[in-house]
């Protein structure tokens, strides 16, 4: 049977402020019981918060064997995930544990 | 923007802000050290500026200013220590580096590409600290505390890396504390910049403590990084990359050893221990070449070139810092504001008997509250002169020594608050009068003794409040103006006539005419003519007015009198025909409808009135701006005396309307220039009326007296 995956758009800017409401937006996304595939085409920019988030979904996924990683990533989120040494656990499989 | 450097760029304004304090700091510590070079507190004074500026530097990749203050902090290492001894060419060394330093912050602020060549200087630095010790005091041998990365003899020197470059394995731990997210600083950034310190970095990030999401914080940091690079820089410059967030982190960095070093570069080393891998923990992650720019030797921030000019404009913008408490009452004022205005809405929304009684209390409350607003504001622009005397020390100290003069400067005032819009308009006057002070009003010592003078001249700087205005005075006691050469300069420059009838202030206000000077040798601190006039402009430009006294052999006196502010301006509206004007309240000595024996004329042709015996040139309004007025006759109508200076004339006008304040709009920027006019301000009944300009009406109404009695 094909794993269901969920694909969900992230924009503009997530910094301290959105990456709170991502925090709270992420717990409805472990709810729907799915691998998760986050499109970064629009995304401009993130932060050491939100990437904090998303790392603690893919922790949170994990525990019920899903996996969560982000598509399309534009260059300078990319050399961002590169610096936090984030870049490969986010833009490959993800995490199984 | 979708570039996370422009967090950084926020912080950068503060930066140069703090850096051009910690420059001052610096160079009066320095100016100090020439008299009290014992005092190892003015060296660590010194050291903690020069230290505070190399740790933002190297947040912002500065790395000109990086290397020139890191070998800046290793020279004066052993000087702290007593290892060696400060001599007049370590402390004129000293002075020049805080100027590179202070051409390097300049160029970096403004975002100029230039590069300055620091290549010289930082060699003479090297030089100066590689010379002999002598033995500390106290005979210990070895007293110096530890330099921060000292220029080690057997290596070349870190701040001397791009003529020997030498690089070193690193292995760093950054653990952020818990509470980081509150200081607006991105770890990830901090990882960044000491990314950019180095190549080959491999960033491990720890997220071990990271909780799953239904227990995380996200408001709280649990992530942690191992970062392994080869770098050219010392442990100490590695460091300070950390400078804004050591304080909440833990911080390890470690040189590796060249076995750890060879299984980095993956040459086997059976010695080396196997790589610490936690479950849970990402994979190292060799940061990519293309994307981690390197260091850049131009003393500039790496952004896309589109964003420079942004940039740049950001980073020149004039910044104040204004305490909480002053912006918490500012808002509190706003809300009382606020607050009276919805009783007015409400109060004339739901009309009752007392309607009228409550709309007049509110707007007594909004009147009160409006003017602390409007005081408290102006209080927040307003910065001691000592910002502006500061700088001072260094160029008299400096200007002494080039003309073979001794001088001694006095500041006194300086804690004396003005508009910052001013001081900025000051720097240049002040600068050229002092230079002029010293280059050609004090004398050589042995002219000073020869006079009975002390061989040491004193020049002084004096700042006070009178009222509304603030005088600055630059006092001399040198050789003093020489009025009738003077006066034969300015009839060869044909700006006056022979025969002009002048007071000595007017033939010594010349000094401030464009291309004006009677030095008989040019040199390279002033005498050519150029300069002086400066201070005219830029006082004119402020509003301001500048006077001259000076008694031969004796010296020379320059007052300068500007506002507090230029925003706001105490005035006293009057009328000619049906236009108002408004005329500065501090300009204004008295008004007086004329009676027929005050008045009269020069040669039958230029009028004036007489004030207590003491004829004044009478200006006619109306003529001058060209309006037509309700009165003509003198006797009709009425005459206010303005005075700058020495120098007064009668203002003729219709009838005087009320002081009030009024708020200065430029006509320059909103209309044209006009003459007479320094600006205008929108009336209560939302006409514009002119603020007049009392030197030009002056200089109006005394050319045509002096046309008169030229004729």
């Amino acid at each position: 049977m094909q794993e269901q995956i969920t694909r969900i758009s992230l924009q503009a800017t997530i910094d301290a402020v959105a990456a709170l409401e991502l925090a709270i937006t992420a717990r409805d996304w472990v709810a729907l019981g799915c691998d998760l595939e986050l499109e970064c085409s629009a995304l401009e920019r993130i932060d050491a918060m939100a990437l904090q988030v998303l790392l603690s979904l893919q922790k949170e996924l994990a525990t019920t064997n899903h996996t969560l990683r982000l598509s399309s990533v534009p260059s300078e989120v990319m050399q961002y995930l590169a610096y936090a040494g984030a870049a490969e656990s986010l833009l490959g499989a993800g995490v199984k544990s | 923007m979708s570039d996370p450097e422009i967090d950084l760029r926020l912080f950068q304004s503060s930066y140069f802000d703090e850096a051009d304090e910690h420059l001052s700091t610096m160079e009066a510590a320095l100016l100090e050290l020439e008299s009290n070079p014992s005092d190892a507190e003015l060296l660590n004074t010194i050291f903690r500026a020069a230290h505070s500026i190399k740790g933002g530097s190297g947040m912002f990749n500065l790395r000109q200013i990086q290397q020139l203050t890191h070998a800046l902090e290793s020279l004066l290492d052993p000087l702290r220590a007593g290892a060696l001894a400060i001599t007049p060419a370590i402390a004129n060394l000293l002075f020049r580096s805080t100027d590179l330093l202070k051409t390097l912050l300049q160029n970096a602020k403004a975002g100029s590409s230039e590069t300055v060549d620091t290549s010289a200087t930082l060699a003479e630095l090297e030089k100066a600290y590689r010379a002999p010790r002598t033995p500390p005091a106290g005979g210990s041998p070895n007293v110096a505390s530890p330099p921060q990365c000292p220029m080690k003899a057997q290596e070349p020197s870190s701040a001397l890396q791009a003529s020997a470059p030498h690089s070193q394995r690193f292995e760093v731990h950054f653990a952020p504390g818990a509470q980081l997210f509150e200081s607006g600083v991105d770890p990830v950034l901090v990882v960044r910049n000491l990314c950019r310190l180095g190549e080959n970095a491999e960033v491990r990030l720890r997220s071990e403590s990271l909780p799953p999401l239904s227990r995380l914080n996200p408001e709280a940091c649990y992530l942690s990084w191992d970062i392994r690079l080869e770098s050219q820089c010392c442990e100490a410059e590695l460091r300070d990359v950390f400078a804004f967030v050591e304080d909440a982190s833990t911080i390890e960095i470690r040189a590796l050893p060249e076995t750890e070093r060879a299984q980095d570069l993956g040459i086997p080393a059976a010695a080396a221990p196997p790589p610490v891998d936690e479950p849970g923990s990402p994979p190292p992650q060799q940061v990519p070449p293309p994307q981690v720019p390197a260091p850049q030797a131009a003393a500039e921030v790496d952004t896309h070139p589109r964003e420079k000019l942004h940039e740049a404009a950001a980073a020149t913008q004039s910044t104040l810092r204004v305490s909480t408490d002053k912006l918490d009452r500012l808002l509190n004022l706003v809300g009382e504001i606020v607050i009276a205005q919805s009783m007015i809405v409400q109060a004339l929304d739901h009309p009752a008997a007392d309607t009228l009684e409550r709309v007049r209390d509110a707007v007594v409350d909004m009147e009160r509250n409006t003017r602390e607003l409007q005081e408290r504001v102006m209080s927040v622009r307003l910065v001691p002169m000592a910002s502006v005397f500061n700088r001072f020390p260094r160029l008299v100290r400096d200007l002494g020594l080039q003309c073979h003069k001794q001088v001694e400067l006095r500041i006194l005032g300086q804690e004396t608050e003005i508009d910052k819009g001013i001081i900025e308009k000051l720097i240049d006057p002040l600068t050229h009068l002092i230079r002029n002070a010293i280059d050609h009003g004090i004398e050589s010592p042995e002219a000073r003794r020869a006079a009975g003078k002390d061989e040491t001249g004193t020049l002084t700087l004096c700042a006070s409040h009178q009222g509304s205005s603030v005088v600055i005075e630059v006092r001399d006691d040198g050789r003093g103006l020489d009025t009738q050469r003077l006066r034969e300069r300015g009839e060869s420059l044909g700006l006056i006539q022979p025969g002009d009838s002048l007071s000595d202030d007017q033939i010594h206000a010349l000094i401030f005419e464009p291309g004006f000077s009677t030095a008989e040798r040019v040199s390279d601190i002033s005498g050519r003519g150029v300069g002086l006039d400066v201070v005219r402009r830029n006082l004119d430009s402020a509003n301001g007015s500048v006077v001259v006294t000076t008694e031969r052999g004796k010296g020379t006196r320059i007052l300068l009198k500007l506002p507090l502010t230029m925003a706001i301006l105490d005035g006293l509206s009057l009328r000619v025909g049906e236009q108002t004007f408004i005329l500065p309240l501090l300009s204004i000595t008295e008004s007086f409808r004329p009676t027929r024996d005050q008045l009269g004329s020069i040669f039958g042709r230029s009028e004036v009135v007489r004030v207590r015996g003491e004829p004044i040139p009478l200006l006619r309004l109306y003529e001058a701006l060209q309006v037509v007025p309700e009165k003509t006759d003198p006797l009709r109508a009425t005459v206010v005396i303005v005075e700058s200076g020495s120098d007064k004339v009668g203002v003729l006008v219709d009838e005087l309307l009320g002081q009030a304040q009024f708020v200065i709009k430029s006509l320059e920027a909103n209309f044209r220039k006009v003459e007479c006019a320094m600006g205008a301000t929108i009336l209560g009944d939302g006409r514009v009326a002119l603020i007049l300009d009392v030197d030009s009406l002056i200089r109006r109404g005394m050319g045509s007296t002096h046309t008169a009695l030229s004729a």
